[in-house]
Order: structure tokens, then C-alpha cells, then sequence
């Protein structure tokens, strides 16, 4: 284990390092060409549309598994380590200063907005799959509401066993009143994200005080709706974890779309005005 | 815990995510296996789609969904378990999908909303501009040629070659830098390149595309938008510059201010005073001397500083210099210099060989002046007749060959024209013969009665009629007897206006026409200086060119017993003042200086030096001659040069000491004024020290100015500035180093931001 992080943390370390270095080398090449009077913020917005365009790759890459273009998680840290760099070169070529312009208001928001977005995916995707790991069961993400819908069912079976077993509808009323809205559908989304468990918490410490008026049969009825609640607030779990680590992507990639466009379009317009390419 | 998700093969379903579709009863975890078609149409209607074995239909859902039910399919081969449409629904992929198209469908139209948008400038604006250039932000075609083309052209404009050499075109507009403002610092390359070598003792670092440092077109010229950054705001600097751009381009480089900056050398001596003021000689001798008391060693007695801070002035010779020198400018026993005269000739071979030459003093005996000589070379027949005539002598032609003979007689002819011409055409004569914009009012205070003396009895006394016959083709009137040369000559009326006034005639304005010599004028109005002799030896009486025809006998005294008439004073003592002068004993017309700042010799002075080239001696020797004669050029130092159209330098004379020319841009900038409150007691000899001399007198300053006229020879009479004195408080945590601060880029002259403004009804 010991042997495992170390390597890993090396390979991070050499990683954050050649960012680093990256970083440097286009500090330096930017003051270097600031110095010698040329316009230092079309050749680092050159590179920055180019850094983005190979940004976006990384998407198309993903529709094309079959290519042997490298493997996908190789993709993903060129990704991440190229998006902090992209950061970096917006930032230069901006000049550290937000822009004045409605126009490059515009553009400098939407980048920030891709790269803030990035970066939240980023750290979504380095923290959520390990909690979803070892929260419980793993489930798939499309069968969260199939599944969901077999526990209601297997939930109302039990209930109705209760009834029929202990001629008693202490449960059943419990379960009208309490448990059914929690089974119907997913809850509790944004307890999930800050690692809330007051909601199961108060339904289990419910059924807590409803022992002291059951039997030991519905002792054990009681038991299993315990474990069906589990289950649920695993569902409901993984449903907003993982519904996280794929909706983050609406806000990235449709705005990606969008700062290609209108870095484009900015990249046409200052070289018109700027007197072309040459 | 308890687990749902099997993932045996009976009762584990496959997820499809990459389908565009997905069941809508998926959400109630009653997804149908088959799921809706590709264009999103639900295409299940049962639960299982029977299969025939022979005769009999056999149920065929899934173990998953079930296994086989127990009714089975129904009689026709459908299943009995029918499943009521769905409206099947987006997967999540397809979604992010049609997410990134709409948004990219709406980032498209709304650029294209904006550039056909009224406001489409507006929108694409960069950034607000600098105050001076803030009216023109909602048009950026009055700064970008670019802008003056439709969006049709943008993706040509972008490809095609730079455009911001054209918006420097349009930056010129207003700021005017001359030719060469695309250069780097407004030089030609060969001017850069000499200066680079005389400070670094390298060529000019390779400029151009072949090896480019700074961003040049193939031209080498700068575009201005190169240094001068617009749309970042409106307190934006746009002359702000990085001090490590100076040096990209600078072969000497080093690391700062107090670090490796080039030598001050000479700075700020870099060229001869204009005035030759020796401060040494002063400060250490003259002001402690008792005869100028009035004088006191304070630099802000003679100093002060411009309007604008930079510079120190010279306060004005009333100020400064009059106290001690004024006497020595008029110079009260100087003769005055000869401006017109009667030159010798040999009248009687003249007349005997040639066809005559008209009335002529038998006892003229002087030489052409030299500002004749200039005025009567504008003629070209004289101008060849003079140089026959070089090495003549013209009191003697009696074995003269005819051609000098003819010379001589052209001669005269010309300057008896001359005088006559400016007699009755006045002073336009001696502009159109000068062909040059020689001030009016300088060459005006030639007073009309002094060139009257020329025709008076003895002298040329028919002059106009002589002339006129001649330019008719008449012969000359024959010689007349000898008139008796006047025993006195008289000094012209004052050169000043108020002389000629006070003897014109109060009835006329026109002093040619009604003359103010004829007789009734000129008693009612003698010259009020010498108003005591109004009797025969009257220096205004008698031959007195202000007489005219008719003597004063009027008020001559009829009684023979009369005391003898006190002695006329001499024309040297009457001009004492300075002003023109008659002197009847040489024929001759002179000027004696009038004061400091006399107009005529600044003129005449100008006037020559301009054309004192090495091609025009004429020039060159009237210059000399009035610079001998007054003492103009004792501190108004002469610098060489360049003629504009000469092949030779021509001369400058310095009138003023150094003043601001805020059109011009040097090298170096310095304010004086922001650096007074750091003086200590020393005052401006912190830094400004007088150079040592241990004779009292700084002889090599005023050596420099003899005979030189190379700005650039000069002795200061100061010690050049020292670099630690500015490093004291130029460091970057203190006064700065930047380089801006000490030094322009754009050197030469630089006109204002023009304004066009014109003036309509």
C-alpha cells in the first residue's frame, strides 16, 4: 500500500511539476515577447484557442473508443493537467486584468465559467466515486429508478404481510403516514451532497419509538422495513452522486461549445483588426 | 444491507446509455426491454411477441420480465399481455447533446444578431478608450482602416496583410511626426545607425523580417499601435512602457539606473552656449568688482525658468547686461559703417571714350560698398561688369581697354539707377534686388532724406533726369561745370521715424511726393536737435540735403556785421545717438548702430549669414564687415549651418540664448522646477559646478568661439553633470529610473494633436 501511494504521489508530483514548468516556460515566453513589443495577447490567445480546441478533444475522443488513441484515463490527466494550464494562459492573455469590452466580458465569462465547472467536476469525480464505493451497494445509474420502484414494491409486500401476519395495521398506518412519500421517489438530493443523514436518521429514530408499542413479530417486520430504508437512502445516494458526476457535464460542455464559437469569432476579429496572420 | 441489483443472466437487464431513447416507463422501474425505435416512437405493445412450434403459439417473455406466463398467447399469436403505449423519453447523453446544440445554435445567432446590430461597435469594443480619444469609440473606423470595410470582408481582412501600419496612417492624421514617424525614434536607419555606433561602438542591431526584434513591417517602420495600447480604459497611459523594451532594441544593455547606464559624457553641455557668457570669468572677477554693483551672484538674477518647468531661461540684455555693457554697444567715436556710396571713377576717360556717363563728383575717390555690390549683383550685366572690373582701378582708365572701359561705364550707369530707384521707388527696390524676405521694417529705417543728399548740388543734382534719359536711350546731358563740394557734410536725420516726421509738411502724409525739402516746408519745420543754428553753416542749411533748391535765406540774418555763425557739428557727433549720416567728404551714406538690438544690422546680419556661403564672398564680406564694425557678434555667437539650398554651410547668428521649442523633442527631458525643493545650500551648484580656472577667466570657453563656428568645439565653463548626483535619488524605490522619465522616444519636432477646424458662415 505504502509502495503504491508513494508511486502515485510521485507521478503526481512529476505531473505538478512539469505544469509548473509548463507554466513558466509560458510566463517567460510571454514577457519575452511583451518586451519585444509584440502583441503578446494574440500569440497567447492563439495558444489558448488551440489548448481549448485540445480540451475539447478529449469529448470527441470518448465517442470514438474503438481508435486507438491512447487509453481513455491517459486522456483524462492530459485533460486535467492541460485544463489548469489553460487557466493559466487565459490568465496571461487577459493580462491579469478583467476585460473592459461587453464583447470579451462575455467570452472571459464563459471561459470561467468552462473552467470553474472543470474544476468541480474535477473535484466531484475525485471525491464522489470513492463515498459511492463505500456508502453500499453499487448500483448502476439506470437502474436506480427500476430498482427504487422493485423496493417500493417489495416495501408495500411487506407492509401488507404485517397486516395479514399480526392482524395489526400499526405498521401499515406507519407506513401510510410516514414511509410512503419516502419511497415514491428520490429524496433528500441536497442531504446527499453534504453528507446529511438527519432524514433517514429521523424516519429510523420514528420507527425507533414505534417499537414500544409492537410485538415481537412486528419487531422483526419492523427489521426488515429498517433495511429496505437502508437500501432506499443507498439508492438515493448513488442516484445524487452519480447524477452529479454526469450532470456537472451540462453546464461543461454545452459552454465549451459555446467559448469555441466566440473564441473563434474573437480570434477572426482581432486579426482583422490587428492587421491579420502575417 | 439489503441488495436490489442482481446481475445474474436470467434477472439482470441490459442498459443501453449511448441510445438516443429511452422507455417512459423507465422511470416507474417498468422499462419495456426492447425500448422505443430510433426516431423515439414507442414500438412495444406487449409483453413478449409469441413464437409458433408447430401448431401452437409459446409464450417467449424473458425469464427477467418473468418467464413464461401462464395464460400464454392468445389464439391469433398475440400475447395476452398487452403493454399501453409509452411516450418514450431522451437518454441522458442525448440530452447533453441537444444541450450543446442549442447552446451553440444560441451563441451563433446571437453574434450574429450583434454584428448586424446598430450598436454592432459598441458590443465589439474592446475596452473604453483614453479621455482624448473617447469621442471616437463609437467609430472605429476613425482609428481602424479595417472597420471601414463591410462584414462580408473580415475573414480577407484576416488573412490578408497587416493593417495596422494603415491605422498608423490614421494616427498621423492628428499626431503629425513628420516622414518618418514609423521609424524607430523618428530617425532614418542610417541616422540610428551612426548614433549607435558613436555610443556603442556597434552597428545598428539587424532590423527588418530578416532579423526582426521588434515587430516592423517590411518597411521598418513601427506601427504606433505597437507601443500605444488603446482600449484599456480611460486613465490608461498609453506612453507606458516596459524600461526592458527600451533595451530589446539598445546594444548597449545593462541592469538599471544605478547600474551600467552609459555616461553622462558632456550631458548637459552637448553644444557651445549661443551667448559666449563666460560664467567663470564673471562670478570669480566682474561681479566683484565695484562697477557692477548692480550686478549680484545669484543664478536667478540672470536665470528663470520656463513656463513649462523644464528649462532655464536667460532673462533679457536689459536685465542681465545693459548695467555694464550697454556703453560699449553704441561706441560713441565709431564712424558708422559705409552702406551707400559715390564710388571713384575716371569721369574724363569715361566721357572721352565711352558715351558718357552723365554728372559724376571729379572728387569721388571711394570704392563700391559691399551692400552695393550685393544690390547691384542682382543685375546680371552689372553683375558681369563687377567682375570685370575685379582688379581695375577705376580712377584711372585712361589706358583702359575698351571692354573696361564698357564695364566701367556700365557701372556706373547701374549705380547711379540704384540710387535713383530707391530715390523714387523707396524700399521695394532693395527687396526685389535682395530677392530674399528681408524684413521691411529693418531695411525701412533708411530714411528717405538721407538718399535725397545724393541729389544734391555737387553730388548728382539731376540725377532722376539723367537716369530716365539713359533707360530712354538718350545720350547724357553734357557735363555741367563743377559745382562747389559742400564744406560741411550733414548728418542725415536721424534714422528714427520722428526725425523725418517732424520735417514733413503737416498738410501731406506723402513725403516723396510733397517733399519735405522744398522751400515752404522747411521753414515751418526745422529739426528740432539742432535748432540753434538756423544761419548759412546750419548743418541743415546750406547743402543740407533737408534744404532743397531753395537756401534758407529767409532766415538768414541780412546784416553783414552778423557774429560768425557757430561751427556745424561734425556728422560723427550729430550720429552720436546712432542713425544714418551723410558725410559729404567721401559721398558716402553710413549707419551707426543705434543700441542693442538694432534692427538694420540684425537684418543685414541675418541677411548675409544666410548667404554667406562658401560660393558667395559678396555675402560673406558684408558680413564681416558689419560684424567688425559693431559689436553684435562679440555674444551672439555664429554656428555653421547646413544651407537649405546651398552646397555649402551657410551661417546662423544666435540673437537669443537657448529657449524652448516645446515642438521639439530631444534624446533627454529635464525639469528643472520639480527639482528646485531638493537643492540644497549649494543651490544650482549641486549640480552645475563652474570649472575650475586658475586664472579667473575660463580663456578656453572664449577661445571656442573665435573664428569657430562648430557648435560641438566647445571648453564649458561648467564641470559636466555627474550620474551619482541623480542617483541619489533616482532609485526605483525612490524618484524612479524609469526610462521615460529621462528620455523621449519620439525625437524631433512633434506638432501638437492638429485640430481642423475651419470657419464657415
Amino acid at each position: 500500500m505504502a509502495a503504491t501511494l508513494t508511486t502515485s504521489h510521485r507521478r503526481i508530483l512529476l505531473r505538478t511539476g512539469l505544469l509548473a514548468l509548463a507554466g513558466v516556460g509560458a510566463w517567460t515566453w510571454q514577457r519575452h515577447l511583451a518586451t519585444s513589443l509584440h502583441h503578446t495577447a494574440i500569440a497567447t490567445g492563439l495558444a489558448l484557442f488551440l489548448t481549448c480546441l485540445a480540451l475539447a478533444l478529449f469529448n470527441a475522443r470518448k465517442k470514438l473508443p474503438f481508435l486507438p488513441l491512447l487509453r481513455a484515463a491517459t486522456w483524462t490527466q492530459f485533460h486535467i493537467y492541460f485544463g489548469w494550464f489553460s487557466i493559466l494562459l487565459f490568465l496571461l492573455h487577459i493580462g491579469f486584468r478583467w476585460p473592459d469590452g461587453p464583447f470579451e466580458v462575455l467570452l472571459a465569462s464563459v471561459f470561467s465559467l468552462v473552467a470553474l465547472s472543470g474544476v468541480v467536476g474535477l473535484f466531484l469525480s475525485r471525491t464522489l466515486p470513492s463515498r459511492l464505493t463505500h456508502h453500499g451497494e453499487n448500483v448502476i445509474y439506470e437502474r436506480i429508478p427500476a430498482l427504487r420502484a422493485k423496493l417500493q414494491r417489495d416495501v408495500e409486500a411487506i407492509v401488507l404481510k404485517s397486516v395479514e401476519e399480526t392482524k395489526s395495521c400499526t405498521i401499515a398506518d406507519f407506513y401510510a403516514a410516514q414511509l410512503k412519500r419516502y419511497f415514491d421517489r428520490p429524496r433528500n438530493f441536497f442531504h446527499y451532497l453534504t453528507r446529511g443523514q438527519a432524514p433517514l436518521k429521523g424516519i429510523l429514530g420514528e420507527i425507533r419509538l414505534l417499537e414500544r408499542y409492537t410485538n415481537e413479530r412486528e419487531h422483526a417486520i419492523l427489521a426488515e422495513l429498517t433495511e429496505c430504508l437502508h437500501a432506499k437512502e443507498n439508492l438515493d445516494f448513488q442516484l445524487a452522486g452519480q447524477g452529479l458526476l454526469k450532470y456537472w457535464l451540462f453546464v461543461h460542455i454545452p459552454l465549451t461549445a459555446s467559448l469555441l464559437l466566440l473564441g473563434a469569432f474573437h480570434g477572426l476579429y482581432v486579426f482583422y483588426f490587428a492587421g491579420g496572420l502575417r | 444491507m439489503k441488495r436490489l441489483q442482481p446481475f445474474d443472466f436470467k434477472s439482470s437487464t441490459y442498459e443501453r446509455p449511448d441510445q438516443e431513447w429511452v422507455c417512459g416507463r423507465k422511470e416507474c422501474g417498468e422499462a419495456c426491454p426492447l425500448g422505443p425505435d430510433l426516431k423515439g416512437k414507442c414500438r412495444t405493445k406487449a409483453e413478449c411477441q409469441p413464437r409458433k412450434d408447430g401448431a401452437r403459439w409459446s409464450c417467449t417473455r424473458p425469464d427477467s420480465r418473468g418467464g413464461k406466463c401462464p395464460d400464454g398467447p392468445l389464439p391469433d399469436g398475440t400475447c395476452c399481455r398487452s403493454i399501453p403505449p409509452c411516450t418514450p423519453r431522451r437518454s441522458v447523453r442525448a440530452r447533453r447533446r441537444m444541450t450543446v446544440l442549442l447552446m451553440s445554435a444560441l451563441t451563433l445567432g446571437g453574434l450574429f444578431v450583434a454584428l448586424g446590430h446598430p450598436r454592432r461597435d459598441t458590443f465589439f469594443n474592446p475596452g473604453p478608450l483614453t479621455a482624448p480619444h473617447a469621442a471616437g469609440a463609437a467609430n472605429c473606423a476613425l482609428c481602424h482602416t479595417a472597420a471601414q470595410f463591410s462584414s462580408q470582408d473580415w475573414f480577407k481582412g484576416a488573412l490578408a496583410e497587416g493593417s495596422v501600419h494603415s491605422d498608423s496612417q490614421l494616427c498621423a492624421k492628428c499626431h503629425n511626426l513628420g516622414p518618418q514617424s514609423g521609424l524607430a525614434h523618428n530617425l532614418a536607419p542610417a541616422t540610428l545607425s551612426s548614433l549607435t555606433k558613436k555610443i556603442s561602438g556597434h552597428p545598428a542591431p539587424p532590423s527588418g523580417e530578416d532579423g526582426e526584434i521588434v515587430p516592423t513591417d517590411s518597411a521598418n517602420q513601427l506601427a504606433c499601435a505597437t507601443c500605444h495600447r488603446e482600449h484599456h480604459g480611460r486613465d490608461a497611459d498609453l506612453k507606458k512602457i516596459a524600461d526592458a523594451s527600451c533595451q530589446v532594441c539598445h546594444a548597449k544593455k545593462f541592469e538599471s539606473f544605478a547600474s551600467g547606464h552609459p555616461d553622462f559624457g558632456s550631458y548637459p553641455y552637448v553644444r557651445r552656449t549661443r551667448i559666449e557668457f563666460d560664467h567663470v570669468a564673471h562670478l570669480t572677477n566682474y561681479f566683484k568688482n565695484a562697477r557692477a554693483g548692480q550686478a549680484t551672484p545669484q543664478c536667478n538674477d540672470c536665470h528663470t525658468t520656463a513656463p513649462d518647468n523644464r528649462l532655464m531661461l536667460t532673462k533679457s540684455f536689459a536685465a542681465n547686461c545693459a548695467a555694464c555693457h550697454l556703453d560699449a554697444i553704441i561706441k560713441p567715436g565709431a564712424k558708422g559703417i559705409a552702406v551707400l556710396a559715390i564710388p571713384g571713377l575716371d569721369k574724363k576717360s569715361l566721357d572721352a571714350k565711352t558715351a558718357g556717363i552723365g554728372q559724376w563728383p571729379g572728387d569721388a575717390d571711394g570704392e563700391i560698398t559691399p551692400f552695393m555690390r550685393q544690390l547691384l549683383a542682382a543685375d546680371a550685366k552689372t553683375a558681369a561688369a563687377l567682375a570685370t572690373l575685379k582688379d581695375a582701378d577705376l580712377t584711372n582708365l585712361s589706358t583702359a581697354k575698351p571692354e573696361t572701359l564698357a564695364a566701367a561705364e556700365q557701372l556706373a550707369w547701374a549705380v547711379k539707377e540704384l540710387i535713383a530707384d530707391l530715390i523714387s521707388t523707396g524700399h521695394a527696390v532693395l527687396q526685389k534686388r535682395l530677392g530674399t524676405s528681408a524684413s521691411p521694417a529693418a531695411l525701412g529705417q533708411l530714411p528717405s532724406e538721407s538718399m535725397q543728399a545724393f541729389t544734391q548740388p555737387g553730388w548728382w543734382p539731376d540725377l532722376l533726369t539723367e537716369v530716365a534719359a539713359h533707360r530712354a536711350g538718350l545720350p547724357p546731358t553734357k557735363p555741367v561745370p563743377p559745382v562747389p563740394k559742400a564744406g560741411v557734410s550733414s548728418p542725415a536725420s536721424s534714422a528714427t521715424a520722428p526725425v523725418a516726421t517732424t520735417a514733413k509738411p503737416a498738410a501731406t502724409d506723402d513725403i516723396l511726393g510733397d517733399d519735405i525739402l522744398t522751400a515752404p516746408a522747411k521753414p515751418a519745420t526745422p529739426p528740432p536737435a539742432p535748432a540753434k543754428p538756423a544761419v548759412a553753416d546750419d548743418i541743415l542749411g546750406g547743402d543740407d540735403i533737408l534744404s532743397g533748391p531753395t537756401p534758407a535765406a529767409p532766415a538768414k540774418p541780412a546784416t553783414p556785421a552778423a557774429p560768425k555763425a557757430p561751427t556745424p557739428v561734425a556728422p560723427e557727433k550729430w550720429a552720436a545717438g546712432g542713425g544714418w549720416q551723410v558725410s559729404s567728404a567721401d559721398y558716402t551714406l553710413r549707419y551707426k548702430p543705434a543700441g542693442h538690438g538694432d534692427a538694420f544690422l540684425q537684418a543685414w546680419l541675418d541677411l548675409t549669414a544666410q548667404a554667406a556661403t562658401e560660393n558667395n564672398t559678396t555675402a560673406r564680406t558684408i558680413f564681416d564687415q558689419i560684424s567688425s564694425a559693431s559689436t553684435c557678434l562679440k555674444c551672439h555667437s555664429v554656428d555653421a549651418t547646413p544651407a537649405k539650398s546651398a552646397p555649402t554651410a551657410a551661417l546662423l547668428v544666435n540673437w537669443h540664448a537657448n529657449t524652448p521649442a516645446p515642438q521639439t523633442h530631444s534624446f533627454t527631458k529635464f525639469s528643472h522646477g520639480t527639482h528646485f525643493s531638493l537643492l540644497d545650500e549649494k543651490g544650482c551648484q549641486t549640480c552645475h559646478q563652474l570649472a575650475p580656472a586658475a586664472s579667473g577667466t575660463n580663456s578656453s570657453y572664449t577661445a571656442a568661439f573665435k573664428d569657430n563656428h562648430d557648435t560641438a568645439k566647445f571648453i564649458s565653463s561648467f564641470q559636466p553633470l555627474k550620474q551619482a548626483t541623480c542617483a541619489q535619488c533616482h532609485v526605483e524605490r525612490a524618484a524612479g529610473t524609469s526610462c521615460l522619465l529621462c528620455h523621449n522616444y519620439h525625437v524631433g519636432d512633434i506638432a501638437v494633436a492638429k485640430v481642423r477646424t475651419g470657419l464657415t458662415h
